[in-house]
């Protein structure tokens, strides 16, 4: 009687698992995972399946995962003592050329209108670029506190959410990277985690399933209103953090010891548009709901669409 | 022999529901933590009213005490009924005077961990400041906090009390802590549907778990509001309650266009007993509750985009409700550490 339940329970994990491309890397899959606690591998990205849990261990002994990145689920990112340069980075969600304004209708540019309704992406992975080298960097919050686990939540219907702080070494850099969504070892935490990744983000995903990484949510009006998705969730949720996309921001972005800022541009527009283009995913199996298929579509398409811009240079 | 060998066997059948809830005389202070949260209520109480047992009790008295209304008819726990999760089973409370309230009353369990805002439509900040609101409300206590302050500080017993628990008497900012204290205290991880998520997979039945799956299926997207563990992601939202003319919720606090109908996400503990449902009590079973969810709400615009037609079978609807059950925590509903002193 409990086998077909299980069955149930390790099909509904497995529709989860798919092949993805990300990092540029066009092409690499990872075949769609099978029974719970399989893994799978394919191509020179040796991808997993479900793969194994990683609870909040870590420390100071943490393993250094990809791009110098922590490989555990570290709750305390805390910057390195010669990191003396601060940034300050403002967040401009924009429809088109136009501030997105949550909560209220938004003109669109076919002349349809936009009412947001949910907003949110995470961003962690936080590195500078220079010369093709990525450098990790402390990401801090609002109170100029290193994030915990090194993650920011962009909540449109939070202003105080729309900023956030780089500690890095001062100089020049080329740009900035980051993933958008979480690290694989958060992912995957099997201990409940605390803010921005508890259940009050409202991006957590049941079964253990990990978490959203993109969550849209919206209504149209107007005579394309059917044309773009009113719900996106674009979510990992298992798999490396490959399958969170990186994205990669040309600069220059300059890091002083008297801080300095920069405007990051994140069009919801180009997101909305990269979650209805048109996606073979006939080589994954996803669960049933528009708003998972659009999420798989973004996250295809995240990269092509350069939703993440600087809005001007900064002064070096 | 054997009967010692089944003694020990019943023993530890029960050893582990008996581990995770206080014994009836247990401080109110030793709180279970339930599944979903990383932090206990004691870590995450504000600095400046740290849980102690003496604020706890304090507020505990204060919570069944009528001298907090104007004529000392109704006290909170007129409106939030134990043996009802702490929620009212009247559609709107009747405050002094048989007054008629404007919402249905919130239960009260697990708001330790809120931090999006109380009340339906998140206009306290913290459980501090909400105390307070109940009282001055002309529709329910209708006592001005002065005047509360005053009656609490004529007893010596009570100034007393507040001295022991917060070094210094009676006043709107003691009177708030203590009932906040004791509202901390409120927490329920004992349900059946808390067994199951410990391990027990034998604590839910085949309709409860088949329920469960629905409810964190794509299909409902139960979980997208309420979540696997906490059931509620703290967040407001328009589940398709409002109504043409109706409570604007939160968008009387904020003005957005967005936020017309949005109300806060209650967790769903104790739901089978904390009837009627929705800010408006409108809904007075969970089938009823069910059944406006299935047929995607009342079809207002505003309606959130993630509420849809289910088309779920009657099977499934039994089945979702079957689940809601198991979130029935009877130790809770009948602890007598919460009871009136």
């Amino acid at each position: 009687m409990r086998w077909p339940k299980l069955l149930t329970i390790g099909l509904f994990n497995v529709c989860f698992a798919f092949a993805a491309c990300s990092d540029g890397k066009t092409g690499e899959t990872t075949p769609v995972g099978g029974a719970a606690g399989s893994t799978a591998a394919s191509g020179g990205s040796g991808g997993s399946g479900r793969g194994t849990l990683v609870g909040l261990d870590g420390g100071p002994n943490a393993t250094v995962g990809e791009d110098g990145f922590s490989a555990a689920c570290e709750e305390s990112t805390n910057a390195p003592p010669n990191n003396s340069g601060r940034l300050s980075v403002n967040i401009q969600l924009l429809l088109g050329n136009n501030p997105l304004v949550f909560g209220e209708k938004n003109a669109m540019a076919d002349g349809d209108s936009y009412l947001p309704s949910n907003t949110r992406l995470f961003l962690s992975q936080i590195a500078l670029m220079k010369q093709g080298v990525r450098t990790p960097v402390t990401l801090l919050n609002a109170d100029n506190q290193p994030a915990r686990y090194g993650v920011h939540l962009v909540n449109a219907g939070d202003i105080a959410s729309l900023k956030f702080g780089i500690q890095a070494v001062p100089g020049t850099y080329d740009g900035l990277s980051f993933i958008v969504g979480i690290s694989e070892a958060c992912n995957t935490s099997s201990s409940p985690l605390k803010a921005p990744l508890d259940s009050a983000s409202q991006m957590k995903w049941p079964h253990s399933a990990g978490y959203l990484f993109v969550l849209l949510g919206g209504t149209f009006e107007g005579s394309n209103s059917a044309m773009l998705p009113k719900n996106v969730h674009m979510g990992s949720p298992f798999g490396p953090a490959r399958f969170a996309p990186k994205i990669s921001v040309p600069g220059p972005v300059v890091i002083a010891e008297n801080s300095t800022a920069i405007d990051l541009k994140i069009s919801i527009d180009k997101l909305l548009k990269a979650a209805a283009m048109p996606t073979d995913l006939s080589d994954v199996s996803l669960l049933p709901g528009e708003e998972i298929v659009a999420g798989e579509r973004l996250r295809r398409h995240l990269k092509e669409v350069e939703a993440f811009s600087f809005s001007a240079a900064q002064d070096p | 022999m054997f009967q010692n060998r089944l003694l020990a066997f019943v023993l530890m059948m029960g050893f582990p529901v008996a581990c995770s809830s206080p014994a009836p005389d247990a401080p109110l202070t030793e709180i279970p933590l339930p599944a979903g949260f990383a932090e206990t209520v004691a870590q995450i109480a504000p600095k400046d009213n740290s849980l102690t047992e003496a604020r706890a009790q304090l507020g505990r008295r204060l919570f069944y005490d009528s001298r907090l209304s104007r004529d000392k008819s109704i006290s909170c726990s007129s409106c939030h009924l134990q043996k009802n999760g702490f929620a009212d089973p009247r559609p709107q409370s009747l405050g002094v005077e048989g007054r008629k309230g404007k919402r249905n009353a919130p239960h009260l369990a697990n708001l330790a961990w809120v931090a999006t805002g109380l009340f339906w439509d998140g206009r306290a900040k913290t459980l501090e400041e909400q105390a307070g609101k109940p009282i001055e409300d002309t529709l329910e206590m209708d006592l001005p906090m002065d005047q509360a302050v005053a009656r609490l500080a004529a007893d010596p017993k009570d100034v007393l009390e507040f001295q022991a628990a917060f070094g210094q008497g009676p006043n709107r900012d003691t009177l708030q802590k203590a009932l906040a204290s004791f509202m901390r205290t409120l927490v329920s991880a004992n349900s059946r549907y808390d067994a199951y998520m410990a391990g027990d997979r034998s604590a839910l039945d085949d309709a409860e778990q088949r329920g469960r799956e629905l409810f964190l299926s794509s299909r409902t997207g139960c979980f997208h509001c309420h979540g696997e563990q906490t059931t509620t992601n703290d967040g407001f939202f328009n589940n398709g309650s409002h109504v043409e003319g109706g409570d604007p919720g939160l968008q009387a606090l904020t003005g957005r266009t967005g936020d017309l109908g949005r109300f806060r996400v209650p967790n769903l503990r104790n739901v089978e007993v904390t009837a009627p449902y929705m800010h408006d009590g409108s809904l007075g079973t969970l089938q009823a509750v069910i059944e406006q969810y299935n047929k995607g709400g009342r079809g207002h615009p505003s309606t959130d985009p993630q509420i849809e037609v289910l088309n779920l079978s009657a099977q499934e609807q039994a089945d979702l409700i079957a689940f809601l059950k198991s979130l029935t925590d009877h130790k809770f509903l009948t602890d007598p550490r919460f009871a009136a002193p």
